[in-house]
């Protein structure tokens, strides 16, 4: 905690903090604090029993129910410690965020249990597509299993979820899952000591996950993997996982994997940017004021998304806010004063991520080039590939699509974009 | 405007080629001359453009101009060696601008012994991504250059044929394609569509497999030995060459040696190890291929390495 006192003196709105022990709060306030009534989507799964707090914690609610940044804190009132060093922005700033069943977003909010008793959040978007005659007989469903990357959370695939519904004319019936991966979103892993951020361990999970829903269903899947970042790499291991893709998995249906789409990573370049990134994170805030402060990080040069859009709904999921008094999330000294005035803190601590970041990338790209499945890359520039992907790619082993104007959240910062890039996908080699 | 030049024009395009072959920059009124005049000499052309032996084709190049100098010293120079380029001379590599420009000047001044078709790079969509576009705003200073020589790509053949005998597209053979002829009656002129027969000729990979295939590049097709052999036996052909592919080797023979890539930008994108090749095809119908290793680097590989994404913060 050297790092503290030279971070004292900051006198950003942002917090600078290396790692806190945070204890995942069980109360899960969303921020704002605004308690909603539970919505009728959330679902109890077999395997796990939904927790008692999530009636707080899933509102459902409409934009006019969401307060302006403004309001959602300390219930309308001014912001205590307004920060008086930066300036006010433009009354057009004020952005609203919005909640996963928000519409076009997911339809259905489930919690998967493992034996550890650690609960997952799986978001669910369904009956997406014409459906072919109902007559009952078991239809093929292509399935989207969207993996975010760190320290984003499921719904960093909202704003793919909404376009992907606007835009979908396939005769194929569509599902999408995302899942929050463990620290990330709303699943909680106490276990773990809240830091285990390790390949396998997150590609177990995972594995578990969709073995539990796809059994809850009588229907065969094509599933199509696809990883942001982080995400990417935990996409790229369960491809190869034998046991997820044969005939019959699980006695009733069958699971076949019909294609991996990684999002804005590649290991060469990823492991030669680790120690820059190990850099970045010195200069990442760790909690914000408030509401208004975070969108404007997040927005900012070397933020979450440039888009104003995407950014409501998918920003606050990183984040939880303090309940007041409870200062036993921070370890500092100051964590009072933190806590008095730095209420948002990302609910996946980054610092604790970084002893994993060489294992997550290393050998991705080899894993990726023997999937033996259809396989895509979307990347936000040229320059990001290594040299195997770039052999590859001028084999034409995999289809490569370059977003020249997105940063690294490319399903966030070009939905529209990125969505007709998967829908592209998806009719050549998958609903074929 | 006359598609060949007259003879008074020579000393001009000469000079021009001889600024271009010590890496000099051409003015821009000058690249914009020999884009049109190129324009109006290969719009002429069938889209199976008709090549004479002896003759050296030439794969991929991708901007990597020393590399192409190379080449030439191993090769001999154009006119006393004839060329035929299988496309892909933008994007990638550092010098496209200089590359293509000099690509297109040997044609212009020595139209029956240089001959170019059209890369999947040669497209106003893929240059916006890979490369050229950037270069050319960077060089030049404005777009004027790319939308000259994007503009000229849409006027470039398709494939050429080799004495009738080797038949060369950039990419490879297309399901809605049987006949050189089919290939002959194909309205070329407009930028490479997402699908159809133009963009397969410039996008599709032969493969291990037999048959037709999606290919896995998002566009065009595979297709197997028994669809090669049956195209060549249809047209009366001894041998498919084309680029598209990068083979470590520089050249690499598919489907019983009924078809050969090409592939000439050695150690491509400054990183990948490949040997680089070209074919030279003798008066008598032989092959011979001579590989080459890349020029001596003048610091690319750094500055390739010299970017570097701010992954996940």
């Amino acid at each position: 905690m050297e790092m503290m006192e030279d971070e004292e003196r900051r006198e950003d709105s942002h917090v600078y903090a290396s790692s806190t022990a945070k204890t995942p709060n069980p109360n899960w306030t969303r921020f704002g604090g605004l308690h909603q009534p539970k919505t009728s989507a959330t679902k109890t799964s077999r395997l796990g029993t939904l927790r008692e707090e999530d009636s707080t914690l899933t509102p459902t609610s409409t934009l006019s129910d969401i307060p302006t940044i403004t309001n959602a804190i300390n219930g309308g009132k001014p912001p205590r410690n307004a920060s008086a060093d930066m300036p006010p922005p433009p009354a057009r700033a004020i952005i609203t965020p919005e909640v996963w069943n928000d519409d076009g977003y997911f339809d259905e909010k489930i919690t998967v249990e493992n034996e550890r008793e650690e609960a997952f959040c799986v978001y669910r978007a369904a009956d997406i597509g014409i459906i072919p005659d109902g007559d009952g007989k078991t239809v093929t469903t292509t399935t989207l299993v969207c993996l975010h990357g760190c320290p984003y959370s499921s719904l960093s695939w909202a704003p793919f979820v909404k376009e992907f519904r606007n835009k979908c004319k396939t005769q194929t019936k569509v599902e999408i899952y995302a899942i929050d991966l463990r620290h990330h979103g709303e699943s909680i892993s106490m276990r773990d000591g809240g830091s285990d951020f390790s390949l396998g361990r997150m590609v177990e999970d995972v594995a578990m996950i969709l073995k539990h829903l796809f059994s809850q269903t009588e229907i065969d899947r094509k599933c199509v993997l696809i990883g942001h970042s982080m995400g990417a790499s935990v996409a790229s291991s369960l491809a190869l996982r034998e046991d997820m893709w044969t005939k019959n998995v699980n006695d009733k249906n069958e699971i076949s994997l019909a294609g991996l789409i990684v999002v804005d990573v590649v290991e060469g370049s990823a492991l030669k940017a680790l120690p820059m990134m190990s850099l970045q994170l010195l200069n990442r805030p760790t909690s914000f004021r408030t509401m208004r402060d975070a969108f404007r990080w997040c927005l900012g040069f070397g933020g979450s998304t440039k888009s104003v859009e995407s950014a409501r709904i998918s920003f606050p999921s990183q984040l939880h806010q303090k309940s007041n008094g409870n200062s036993s999330s921070f370890s500092d000294s100051n964590s009072e004063r933190e806590d008095a005035s730095s209420p948002f803190t990302f609910r996946c601590d980054v610092v604790k991520t970084e002893p994993y970041w060489k294992e997550w990338y290393l050998g991705m790209s080899e894993r990726f080039l023997s999937a033996k499945t259809s396989k895509a890359l979307l990347l936000a520039g040229t320059d990001r590939l290594d040299t195997p992907l770039t052999i590859a790619q001028m084999q034409g082993k995999f289809q490569m699509v370059v977003f020249p104007n997105s940063g690294h959240a490319i399903q966030e910062d070009e939905p529209e974009k990125f969505t007709q890039v998967v829908q592209d996908f998806l009719t050549r080699y998958v609903q074929n | 405007m006359n598609a060949r030049l007259g003879l008074e024009e020579y000393p001009t395009y000469d000079s021009m080629i001889e600024t271009l072959l010590k890496h000099q920059f051409l003015p821009e009124a000058d690249v914009l001359r020999l884009c049109d005049r190129a324009r109006a000499l290969i719009s002429e052309e069938s889209n199976v453009t008709n090549v004479r032996s002896p003759v050296t084709v030439v794969g991929d190049i991708h901007g990597q101009f020393h590399d192409m100098m190379e080449m030439f010293k191993m090769g001999g120079y154009a006119p006393d060696t004839n060329y035929l380029f299988l496309g892909d001379y933008v994007d990638r590599g550092y010098y496209s601008v200089e590359t293509v420009t000099l690509v297109v000047a040997l044609k212009v001044r020595f139209p029956d012994r240089v001959t170019i078709i059209r890369g999947n790079h040669e497209s106003r969509q893929i240059t916006q991504v890979y490369g050229f576009y950037d270069e050319c705003m960077r060089k030049y200073g404005h777009a004027g250059i790319w939308k000259a020589f994007t503009d000229l790509f849409d006027f470039m053949p398709l494939s050429a044929c080799i004495e009738n005998q080797i038949f060369c597209p950039h990419g490879g053979l297309s399901p809605s394609i049987d006949t050189l002829d089919q290939v002959r009656k194909i309205d070329r002129f407009a930028e490479v569509p997402h699908e159809g027969p133009v963009c397969d000729l410039v996008w599709s990979d032969p493969d291990d497999r037999t048959g037709w295939g999606m290919s896995p590049r998002g566009a065009g097709y595979t297709f197997g030995q028994d669809i090669t052999e049956q195209f060549n036996h249809n047209n009366g052909l001894t041998l498919i060459a084309r680029a598209h592919q990068l083979v470590m080797e520089g050249f690499l023979w598919h489907h019983d040696k009924a078809l050969v890539t090409i592939f000439s930008a050695p150690n491509y994108c400054y990183r990948c190890g490949n040997q680089a090749a070209i074919m030279e095809v003798s008066e008598t119908m032989e092959t011979n291929f001579l590989q080459f290793d890349p020029a001596p680097r003048r610091g690319e590989e750094q500055q390739a390495q010299k970017r570097c994404p701010d992954y996940f913060l």
